[in-house]
């Protein structure tokens, strides 16, 4: 596989703008991002004993596109409790890493560093590393899956009620 | 002074009369001596039988905050232990779940075999050898543990009150979820565990009676359609015990969006309906499935056409929860089937889940606010008077063979219930 260093910078701007739209509540435009078989997953991950298969993941969130919407919709609802008043969320994506790249499908790593605040005193940060899959089309780039793994095996944020 | 604080607190919770002190959900000293009465006394919940399917299997959870081993031993005997090596007290298992047959400490390598014998010691010759009977020592045991249809209890008492008797008419409902399982229950996708800033009592009210919050806290699930109108034909139940329902009888969730994956599990429910209310009684058909419910202290399900999913509240400090949480399906079902159970029931519980993070976002400042109130010495009563005096026998509204007292949708017969018990162990009645 080779990835040119243009390709490589098309797809982190793709991966900043779409964080930024997160963090400016432009949930709608972010929607238009998403292919039509968009599928999310949230996990934690299990505090077992060491195997050569990796971290053992609790799934919390499983989602297709159709439920992501409504997740959306909600937001502009009157009766969003978990973001009414909103939060103020800043998202640092980082050690992105193009992992593969097959036809115009590229799989994509990067951390993600969620800071938000809830207009208390309680400080919540979520940690994460992200498996996207990105599609190429004309008009550019549309994220059609993402895994993000809370790198908490108990979580210490109140919710999550934000997109990670 | 502290005697006298708990005193006085106590002297205002009348939950009989609706009336419960803030203090309940903050205090230090409230939650102490709940540590050391309701959990110390009452039995817990502690897992399903299928999370240690096979020899070796083990889980580590907590019984209000004593660390636990759960495991299933080389003779297939499922035993408790606390999670304390005898030697120095280090937390011998750190994990949450594996399989093994040995617990071996990390301080000093003492092992113990999975039914609890201590079987390695360093150094035991010459060092201890006239002066440890190795024979005669091993993990602590849990001293009760049952095993109810697919489920692991266990109390820490010497001598709880009898099983049966502790769960009294709770008894029946719950044996209308075990018996529809028909011994093929399984957790699926894992158990979620979530930190949650407030008093495990909070939470649970959810399951154990508060319908009344559904309408405003979870408006937004009806105006983005993934319910209808919040209907009246909700009921509360109180069984007796300390223990509630909020029946939810049938309706409700059918009209939910995104079921069709869901077909094979409605089908078994609609089928159980049928061979249950023969067994038990044609209330079943009035109630089933019958929503949120709780066991007391800590229990809580969620019973629904779309899921069953279920809940323990275990206590971290007075304004601290860990949630610990899963789905339950049948194990019989196809992957897909009960995958798409799973996200179903992640869409609404859980911690990103569009129902229950409103809820958190709820219980996270009840408990801001309460630690500032009460540091004002504060203590205002909550009110718990709904339907007081309006409840009537469950036969009389859900038919021949339903146990136990109703309300209507608001009422808090089930708390007013689960408040006078958690009265009884605080004040050494229970």
């Amino acid at each position: 596989m080779s990835v040119s260093y243009d390709e490589y910078m098309e797809i982190l701007s793709f991966l900043y703008k779409e964080a930024m739209l997160l963090d400016d509540k432009k949930y709608k435009e972010w929607l238009s991002l998403l292919t039509e078989d968009f599928e999310y997953k949230i996990f934690l991950v299990d505090f077992v004993p060491y195997t050569n298969e990796g971290p053992k993941l609790i799934t919390i969130l499983d989602e297709d596109r159709k439920a992501m919407e409504r997740r959306i919709n909600r937001l502009y609802t009157e009766y969003a409790w978990a973001e009414d008043p909103q939060s103020h969320t800043l998202r640092v994506i980082s050690n992105v890493m193009i992992e593969s790249k097959v036809d115009n499908v590229y799989n994509v790593r990067s951390y993600l560093v969620l800071h938000r605040d809830r207009g208390d005193l309680k400080d919540e940060v979520f940690y994460a590393k992200r498996n996207d899959k990105i599609v190429k089309v004309n008009e550019g780039y549309k994220l059609s899956k993402r895994d993000v793994i809370i790198m908490e095996s108990i979580l210490r944020e109140r919710n999550v009620s934000l997109i990670l | 002074m502290p005697n006298n604080k708990i005193e006085d607190i106590l002297k205002s919770f009348n939950p009989e009369k609706g009336e419960v002190p803030f203090s309940l959900f903050i205090d230090n000293e409230i939650y102490e001596l709940e540590l050391a009465t309701v959990f110390k006394k009452s039995w817990l919940f502690l897992g399903f039988e299928n999370m240690i399917k096979y020899p070796g299997d083990y889980f580590t959870t907590t019984m209000g905050e004593v660390p636990v081993i759960v495991t299933r031993d080389q003779n297939n005997q499922v035993r408790v232990f606390l999670n304390f090596c005898i030697h120095k007290g280090m937390k011998l298992c750190r994990a949450t779940q594996g399989n093994s047959q040995f617990f071996r400490c990390p301080y000093h390598g003492w092992t113990y075999s999975n039914d609890g014998k201590l079987v390695g010691v360093p150094y035991y010759e010459p060092a201890y050898v006239n002066n440890l009977d190795i024979e005669k020592q091993g993990l602590i045991a849990v001293p009760n543990v049952k095993l109810y249809k697919g489920t692991i209890w266990a109390s820490l008492a010497e001598k709880p009150k009898p099983f049966d008797d502790f769960l009294g008419d709770m008894k029946l409902y719950l044996d209308l979820i075990f018996d529809m399982f028909e011994g093929n229950m399984e957790v699926y996708g894992g158990i979620h565990r979530w930190l949650l800033p407030v008093n495990w009592k909070i939470p649970l009210e959810n399951f154990a009676g508060d319908a009344y919050h559904a309408p405003f806290t979870h408006a937004s699930a009806v105006s983005i359609g993934l319910r209808g109108a919040y209907g009246n034909n909700v009921r509360i139940l109180y069984p007796g015990e300390g223990h509630g329902i909020v029946s939810v009888p049938g309706g409700l969730a059918r009209k939910a969006v995104d079921i069709d994956a869901l077909t094979p599990f409605r089908d078994r429910l609609s089928k159980a309906v049928e061979t249950l209310s023969q067994k038990y009684g044609e209330f079943v058909k009035n109630m089933f499935p019958f929503g949120p419910l709780n066991v007391f202290p800590n229990f809580s399900m969620h019973f629904t056409w779309n899921y069953i999913i279920f809940r323990v509240w275990h206590p971290r400090g007075p304004t601290l929860t860990e949630l610990q949480g899963g789905i339950l399906v049948f194990s019989d079902m196809p992957e897909e089937t009960k995958r798409q159970i799973l996200r179903r029931a992640l869409h609404e519980f859980g911690p990103a889940g569009v129902l229950e993070q409103d809820d958190a976002e709820v219980w996270s400042k009840i408990s801001e606010n309460g630690v500032s109130i009460r540091k004002g010495s504060i203590d205002p009563k909550l009110i718990y008077t709904r339907g007081l005096g309006m409840d009537v026998e469950a036969e009389k509204v859900l038919g021949k063979g339903a146990k136990g007292r109703i309300g209507e949708y608001y009422s808090d017969v089930s708390l007013r219930g689960f408040y006078s018990t958690l009265k009884k162990y605080l004040t050494g009645e229970e």
